[in-house]
């Protein structure tokens, strides 16, 4: 079979519709994802492990699944391509719409390719998705047949690394790694591949900042790191960096603020697991301009008490009280956590654990075809008891 | 199942369908949701014009819509449809399912009307119930003829209680929480002398974090700690009490913990060559570096105070007034098999750990409360990728006609691989899919072994009151 190098926009476009205007989302078919995820890998292999981005920008974190907060995240940040986003990973397993999750990301990457970015998690891997439910999601889905699975884990390996955004910040998933010093490190290592159990690809997607520690320790697990202020401070200062992004943490706020700003969680996933209760967020970006006052871009350095001051940013109080967001969710000037619920859409179709586009499939769409009637069946008998012993 | 309504074809589908189009225009309105509260910054980006508002109709009112349709819809349902999609045998006794047995026991089941009333007052989406149950369809007679007392919320209770009922027989059930907020629920319930209280609420938040793990905790707290949620069970003549809840159970943890992920050594082994060969390197660069290299860092590396980063507690819930003596006396599973309505059900989750995605650690608890008894289950779920599960199941019963408390505390352990060549090994179960299965708590509880049982009661064992009888122990 011969694949074409550019998929027309029209059959995106298709695409897009197929997952956007139908309820529940139409799935595209195991050779659209093949030849989808064949398009995407050719482009991806232009692209170094750490992509160069401008403001402004919209970072969004962990996502696992979770199609209607997704949509969710388009509804208050604008949808591409009038917003620039980058994606720090996790797109499935845990929610019930990975399938789908990944496939309108795929999609919408190869729609607006420089509007678009997709970097990659620790779940965007094919061990880890067999445990988590994206490999059972696809099972289900595609009628017991694994080969959209592994056409999109397959493409996992060709997703960049991390992100920089005017030069500035960096972005990844997880965080940092003993063995990398340089960015220039993560630039030279060979990515397309499995993630790895060791080494600054596994640091990447795994390790966490930890504010009661300095320098890197071990986790207690046995394997994976956590990272202390020095750590970040010194990779930054190397790097002529101000700020590391990641995700990867869940938190009940959808954000969290370390080192006042130094390092920022972005967590985009709300009521994660359909039980959490937790908010989700997402960081915009406005600009990077940190030193237009006189204020030098070291001045967060330190973690003075005065600060906060240096924090205040002119130019932008007219659009939002600049001052306030920065101190409320620790943000650097010119950027603030859009923070969301979860999407009312959520309740309608996960049915105590089970999605209606997913796991019951089989038993009321091939009998009958009819979203509404297995609405109408189900959704009323919900069964909340059960005779356990 | 006859469950199909010829009118369910008739609902016309059409307008429901449509799917609002505008999703990639900016809708002006639900920037709202922005924190900053003032004129949006997000316009920043927009550079389609935001004039265009959403068409089609609001998903909450479909929704609305589609619940008042099957609400109709049910009302013409043949009354005796069964429940569930299992398609469990009615048995005689029981002509419409468990449940529907219910209405000729209304007459032992009050109900104070304030609590139907916060029914209809919740929001329509909340009001689905798991069975239909036909006014005037009349049952056989229930097994019990003892009056129960039983009150709802419960007598002491001055919580907000949200127990949807229905109507016509009088049946609690505890919905999940829905996603939006704020998500809190706190039912209760009251029977004879006992009350149940359950409460629900989001994870802990960054704040109540942090004062458990500078006052409380000294060590990494789990991922999600729904640390509001409780179940409560209270006598009042006696004063026994016993609690679940998930601070008191990570304060049973044990201190240290042997086990490690399954690619622990590969992992160790590699971090010694790189750094036994890189020390020489690091130190000369500190000599010519004035700057502290990041390597540095890396040689002397620790760990983290060692504490049991499995979560695996050793928790049997907390008693408050309750003597407990070893017994021999078990859990009647007769009487519990027997399906009785259900008056109560909850099921929570008290904390929850996905191990760096090398498994799962899962603390939940389940309680069903029936006219005669309540059966509470606390169970504790292990599960480290190629390594080990691990269960430990708190069981509560508590029988409302002798006021008896029974305890069981089960420990179950098992090789991950033995349990993975089970799987794949056998040839009824999908091998497609084998972790599927490694998934299901039920199904992996019912094929590990038991490791230890120790059970309990607040009774006095007879004829031996004086002495005390050891934990029975079963291999």
């Amino acid at each position: 079979m011969t694949v074409p190098f550019r998929i027309p926009t029209t059959d995106l476009d298709y695409c897009l519709e197929q997952l956007l205007e139908h309820k529940p989302p139409k799935i595209l078919p195991p050779e659209t994802i093949q030849q989808l995820c064949h398009t995407l890998k050719t482009q991806l292999l232009a692209v170094p492990n750490i992509m160069h981005l401008q403001s402004p920008i919209a970072v969004v974190g962990d996502i696992h699944g979770q199609y209607h907060d997704l949509l969710e995240i388009f509804q208050i940040g604008g949808a591409p391509p009038s917003t620039n986003y980058l994606f720090l990973g996790d797109y499935v397993d845990r929610g019930y719409y990975s399938v789908e999750t990944i496939s309108l990301l795929i999609t919408l990457k190869l729609r607006f390719p420089e509007r678009v970015f997709l970097i990659r998690g620790n779940h965007e891997s094919r061990t880890i998705t067999t445990n988590y439910g994206f490999y059972s999601e696809v099972l289900n889905k595609y009628n017991g047949s694994a080969d959209v699975w592994s056409y999109i884990t397959d493409l996992f390996d060709y997703l960049p690394l991390g992100a920089t955004i005017d030069g500035k910040i960096f972005a990844a998933h997880g965080g940092l790694s003993p063995s990398c010093q340089q960015l220039d490190q993560i630039r030279a290592l060979d990515r397309f591949r499995e993630i790895p159990h060791d080494g600054i690809m596994a640091d990447l997607v795994w390790s966490d900042p930890d504010t009661e520690i300095m320098d890197f320790k071990l986790s207690p697990r046995g394997a994976g790191y956590l990272f202390g202020l020095d750590v970040i401070n010194k990779f930054c200062h190397d790097n002529n960096l101000v700020q590391m992004i990641r995700a990867h943490q869940l938190c009940n706020e959808g954000y969290t603020s370390y080192w006042n700003g130094k390092c920022l969680t972005v967590w985009s996933a709300p009521n994660y697991c359909y039980r959490c209760g937790n908010k989700a967020s997402v960081l915009e970006i406005l600009h990077s301009n940190y030193d237009n006052k006189g204020h030098s871009s070291k001045s967060i350095d330190d973690s003075d008490d005065n600060e906060a001051n240096d924090m205040t940013y002119e130019d932008y109080e007219d659009r939002f009280d600049s001052s306030k967001i920065c101190l409320r969710q620790g943000v650097l000037p010119g950027q603030f956590f859009n923070i969301f619920e979860a999407s009312p859409e959520n309740d309608e179709d996960t049915l105590k654990g089970k999605s209606v586009n997913g796991i019951n499939s089989e038993e009321d769409f091939a009998s009958n075809g009819d979203f509404f009637s297995s609405f109408f069946r189900e959704k009323s008998r919900k069964q909340h008891v059960e005779y356990f012993l | 199942m006859s469950s199909e309504s010829p009118k369910k074809d008739e609902i016309p589908t059409e307008s429901v369908t449509t799917r609002p189009t505008t999703i990639f225009a900016k809708p002006s309105a639900r920037t709202a949701v922005l924190s900053t509260g003032d004129n949006g910054p997000s316009s920043t980006f927009a550079t389609a014009s935001s004039t265009t508002t959403r068409a089609g109709i609001q998903a909450v009112h479909v929704n609305a819509a589609r619940e008042m349709v099957s609400l109709h819809t049910r009302g013409r349902l043949p009354s005796n449809r069964a429940i569930g999609s299992t398609g469990k045998p009615s048995s005689s006794a029981q002509a419409s399912g468990p449940f529907a047995s219910a209405t000729s026991r209304s007459t032992t089941t009050r109900i104070t009307p304030t609590s139907i009333q916060s029914e209809t007052s919740s929001s329509s989406m909340r009001s689905s119930f798991p069975f239909s149950s036909a006014p005037g369809k009349s049952v056989v007679t229930s097994h019990h003829s003892h009056s129960t007392n039983i009150s709802v919320p419960a007598k002491d209770d001055h919580g907000e209680c949200n127990n949807p009922q229905c109507e016509h027989c009088g049946q609690v059930i505890i919905p999940s929480p829905q996603a939006s907020f704020p998500i809190q629920d706190r039912p209760s319930i009251s029977i004879n002398d006992w009350s149940i209280f359950t409460q629900k609420r989001p994870i802990l938040n960054s704040q109540e974090l942090d004062y458990l793990s500078e006052n409380r905790f000294d060590f990494p707290l789990p991922e999600m700690i729904f640390g509001n949620n409780l179940v409560k069970i209270v006598n009042h003549k006696t004063g026994e009490a016993i609690e679940f809840n998930a601070l008191d159970a990570l304060d049973s943890l044990d201190s240290d913990c042997k086990l490690k992920v399954s690619y622990h050594q590969e992992w160790l082994n590699s971090r010694r060559s790189k750094s036994s060969s890189s020390s020489e390197k690091s130190e000369k660069a500190l000599k010519e570096n004035s700057t502290k290299d990041l390597k540095t860092f890396t040689d002397n590396l620790d760990t983290l105070k060692p504490y049991d980063w499995t979560y695996s507690p050793n928790y049997k819930g907390t008693t408050t007034n309750l003597q407990l003596h070893p017994s021999s006396e078990e859990i009647p599973v007769k009487k519990l098999l027997r399906q009785d309505p259900i008056l109560f059900y909850d099921e929570s989750i008290l904390f929850e750990d996905e191990l760096g995605d090398n498994g799962i650690s899962m603390l939940s608890t389940k309680i069903r409360v029936m006219p005669t008894c309540l059966l509470l289950l606390c169970r504790f779920f292990l599960r480290i990728d190629n390594v080990i599960f691990r269960i430990r199941d708190t069981r509560v019963f508590v029988d409302f006609e002798t006021n008896q408390l029974i305890r069981e505390h089960k420990e179950q352990e098992f090789p991950y691989d033995d349990l993975l060549k089970k799987i794949t090994s056998s040839k009824t179960t999908n091998t497609n899919d084998p972790k599927k299965l490694l998934r299901d708590t039920n199904w992996v509880s019912q094929n590990i072994p038991v490791v230890s049982t120790v059970i309990e009661s607040n009774r006095v064992p007879e004829g031996e009151s004086g002495q005390k009888l050891n934990a029975s122990e079963v291999v």
